[in-house]
């Protein structure tokens, strides 16, 4: 046991064997701060818009004498998730991390292995279930005037009751991995699946928050006929959820329940463990690099790559085609430009009327003119902050000299001065925060309708904003390049450059907006300093670059 | 022409990995630049290319100093590294284009070239593919075509034949001589020696990052007793540096 828990940690510690330098590992702990801190909003975020959610539920259940429903309804929801998130998280983290290769060799036991990976893939899985259901059945509890007793089981069940889901989701993708060329593709899988989890997520909140705007008689509709079924069909498939269910309801401590709870846990994990030492090892030691499909070129092709292009342009493409093909660089630094729209806009969209009293934000938006000045400079501000948000947050620029790793040595051979390379790589974070920044103006032009004149400030206050955080992280890259690493993941996710990019993107920010505010009884004067303030840095920048990345460049050794 | 002049290099100041290392690499000709394992020459061809920065000394490349003026430099030489794995999610044609869109290669010459030599290396059929599907072999050679796409003065080549097929060896073989034959420099690292016994025609001898012999084959052949082999001339080179 004490093995296999070991395991369990290296493994978490992210790349096996490697990690357990003890210089390594520090650098790390540092390097995961950003993480931290995107974790811990996301956890705040979620965990806010559940309970919110929770509360309503509950308040309109009530009435109906049906809350004692709430807690199979979460389980069950809990179950479904755990097994789509779970086939997803075993695909990736029993296949498509390459440390099996290392630890095979190892005086190890079979099953130790699989257990470990089981129990990342668990840890996982039940960070994400504690985000969503501990906030909703804590509210439950506390509604319910639950006893000590109650959250004990709460917590109990947490732990306990996604292993079952999880074993059979394993079970299922270690038959297909060996028995089905599925998902041999790595890099789509990976993408398709980020993907399906960002959406699930969304889609889970979206569905709870929906249910709580209902009203009583139709909530009270849809929970008889469909949830219930939903739930009850959920309960048949995964043993142990109408156990932990009734756990959780009863008032009294349902022993039979638990232990048939604990049973169904071991009884999944036995035979998961067998399925993994018949089926796993192959699967996995078999999976190679991922191969494209075979694709014959045209003679068009040949010709269209004659073509000379473009050099500046050459070398934006050459970092867009692998920030969109690389999925740890797709996920991180591609769709967090267009992440952000939708996680402002959900409130709005499904959020009750009342509460967000859209109408009257509307109705203010219309009635903007000339001389509202306070409300126009604070719009102005939020696209400036907003659009240079999106850009600090994309970490394009603070990571494009780690995202080279060993091929840095590239940039040094090319004819092409190393101010211009530079820059073209700020122009992709730049370019990318101008897509996402846009689709987030114009949603929310449609959505408030401000007057046409308005599109004019908010288009000339957008340039800088988005050049400026590129600008000044890239030089964080610049001076202390992450090149070192086996894996994507550690130049993007594991790059404190990216943290100091989006710390100095909120001082960029305070340092432009503060004074606009101060001229906020003139909006003209307001956008002028948003204007001037920004362009001033940007143009000392532009400058310090071409002093610096010529000698920075000469003095990175890869 | 590549000119090394008094270049040294160590990597965190201790050993020196090249040694204050004096070197002309003439045109027209095929220049091998021979040692064991560790000896410097890879530093050696990161020195020339510009990937590191010598300690002391300069490098003139056609006369343009890649230190003060690299980017001219820069243009002269098309470089094959012992480590061929680059850009992994391009398509080789991609890549092809890369290089020549960076090189300004003119669109008539580009085609022909990039046509030209896949078909050479029989690589034409893995060119739409992405280059982490090919085999070492074959990146190897994507690596070559991109080298050569802008028609470089200068030729310079890490350690070219691991990975290589036969034909494929060959083939290089033939290419670098064409290449010399045009007038133009070629400069490769190898330790196999049997392939610079059979391909160069001037060679030098590195060990320790000191230059041990540089001159022509046949300067070699005299210097040594007659009918020995490049093996045991190589290793007796290598151990007299050893001795003092
Ligand atoms: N990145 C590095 N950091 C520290 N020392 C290095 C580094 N690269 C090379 N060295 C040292 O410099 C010396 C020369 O290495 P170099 O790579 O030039 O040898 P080489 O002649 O190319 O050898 P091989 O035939 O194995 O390719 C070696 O002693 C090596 O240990
Ligand atoms: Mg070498």
């Amino acid at each position: 046991m004490r093995q296999i828990l070991r395991l369990t940690y290296i493994m978490l510690k992210g790349n096996g064997i490697a990690s357990l330098g003890s210089d390594a590992r520090k650098k790390r702990k540092f390097g995961s701060l950003g993480s931290l801190l995107l974790f811990l909003f996301l956890f705040v975020y979620l965990g806010a818009m559940m309970s919110g959610s929770s509360i309503g539920i509950y308040k309109m259940l009530e009435p109906l004498s049906l809350t004692t429903m709430i807690p199979g309804l979460y389980l069950s929801a809990a179950a479904i998730m755990t097994f789509v998130f779970g086939a997803v998280y075993v695909i990736s983290i029993f296949y498509y991390s390459s440390d099996v290769t290392r630890f095979l060799p190892l005086p190890l036991k079979a099953g130790e292995i699989i257990s470990a990976k089981l129990l990342v893939t668990a840890v996982y899985i039940e960070m994400v279930m504690a985000m969503l259901l501990l906030p909703s059945l804590t509210v439950y509890g506390v509604l319910s005037e639950a006893s000590f007793q109650y959250y004990v089981l709460m917590v109990l069940s947490l732990i306990l009751m996604p292993f079952i889901p999880l074993c059979l989701a394993a079970v299922i993708v270690i038959l297909l991995m060996r028995l089905t060329p599925f998902a041999r593709n790595k890099d789509r899988f990976n993408t398709v699946s980020g993907l399906v989890l960002m959406l699930g997520t969304f889609g889970f909140v979206f569905f709870i928050q929906n249910l709580s705007s209902k009203t009583d008689g139709d909530l009270a509709q849809i929970i008889e006929n469909g949830a219930a079924n939903v739930s009850s069909a959920a309960m048949s498939v995964f043993p142990g959820v109408r156990q932990a269910a009734s756990l959780l309801t009863s008032s009294r401590l349902e022993l039979l329940d638990l232990l048939l709870l604990i049973l169904f846990v071991a009884v999944s994990w036995l035979i998961m463990l067998l399925a993994g030492r018949a089926f796993y090892f192959q699967g996995a030691v078999s999976m190679g690099v991922s191969g494209g499909r075979k694709r014959k070129i045209s003679s068009g092709e040949l010709a269209a790559a004659g073509k000379s292009g473009n050099i500046f342009w050459t070398l934006m493409l050459k970092d867009i085609r692998i920030l969109l093909r690389t999925p740890i660089f797709l996920m991180n630094n591609v769709i967090m430009n267009f992440i952000w729209p939708i996680f402002l806009l959900v409130p709005f969209i499904t959020g009750s009327e009342e509460t967000i009293q859209l109408p009257a934000l509307r109705l203010m938006a219309q009635q903007l003119n000339y001389s509202s000045n306070l409300p126009i400079t604070i719009v102005m501000s939020i696209v400036f902050g907003f659009a240079a948000f999106v850009t600090g947050t994309n970490g394009i620029a603070a990571s494009c000299l780690s995202r080279e790793g060993r091929l840095l040595y590239f940039m040094k051979i090319i004819p092409v001065s190393y101010n211009k390379q530079i820059l073209a790589k700020v122009s992709v974070s730049v370019m990318m925060a101008v897509f996402g920044c846009l689709i987030a103006l114009i949603a929310g032009w449609i959505f408030f309708l401000p007057p046409i004149w308005l599109a004019l400030p908010l288009l000339l206050v957008l340039p800088a904003a988005v050049i400026l955080p590129a600008l000044a992280s890239v030089f964080f890259d610049l001076l202390w390049p992450k090149l070192h690493w086996d894996n994507e993941q550690r130049a993007v996710k594991q790059n404190m450059n990216v943290l100091y990019g989006m710390l100095v993107t909120m001082l960029l920010i305070a340092v432009t907006i503060v004074p606009s505010f101060l001229l906020s009884w003139f909006w003209p004067a307001a956008l002028a300093a948003l204007i001037i303030i920004p362009w001033t840095l940007i143009i000392a920048l532009f400058f310090l670059l071409r002093l610096m990345a010529t000698r920075q460049m000469i003095g990175i050794e890869a | 022409m590549i000119e090394l002049l008094n270049v040294s290099k160590s990597y965190h100041s201790e050993v020196k990995a090249v040694d204050n290392i004096n070197l002309t690499i003439p045109d027209g000709r095929i220049f091998g630049f021979l040692g064991p394992n560790g000896a410097g020459k890879t530093t050696t061809i990161k020195m020339i290319t510009g990937i590191l920065s010598p300690d002391s000394g300069d490098i003139l490349l056609q006369g343009n100093s890649i230190i003060n003026n690299a980017l001219a430099a820069k243009r002269c030489f098309g470089l094959v590294p012992d480590d061929p794995n680059v850009f992994p999610r391009l398509r080789g044609l991609e890549y092809l284009k890369f290089m020549g869109d960076v090189y300004q290669v003119p669109t008539e010459q580009r085609t022909e070239r990039i046509a030209s030599l896949a078909k050479r290396l029989s690589l034409t059929d893995a060119l739409g593919e992405k280059i982490q599907s090919y085999s070492h072999g074959m990146r190897q050679k994507l690596m070559i075509i991109g080298a050569l796409l802008h028609a470089p003065d200068i030729w310079i080549l890490d350690e070219p034949m691991t990975g290589l097929d036969p034909q494929s060896a060959f083939e290089l073989k033939n290419m670098m001589r064409e290449h010399a034959d045009k007038g133009k420099t070629v400069f490769f690292s190898t330790h196999v020696l049997e392939v610079a016994e059979r391909i160069c025609d001037d060679l030098a001898v590195i060990d320790h990052g000191q230059i041990r012999f540089s001159g022509t084959l046949e300067q070699m052949r005299e210097q040594s007793r007659a009918d020995e082999s490049l093996e045991s001339m190589f290793l007796r080179l290598v151990a007299e540096g050893e001795k003092s």
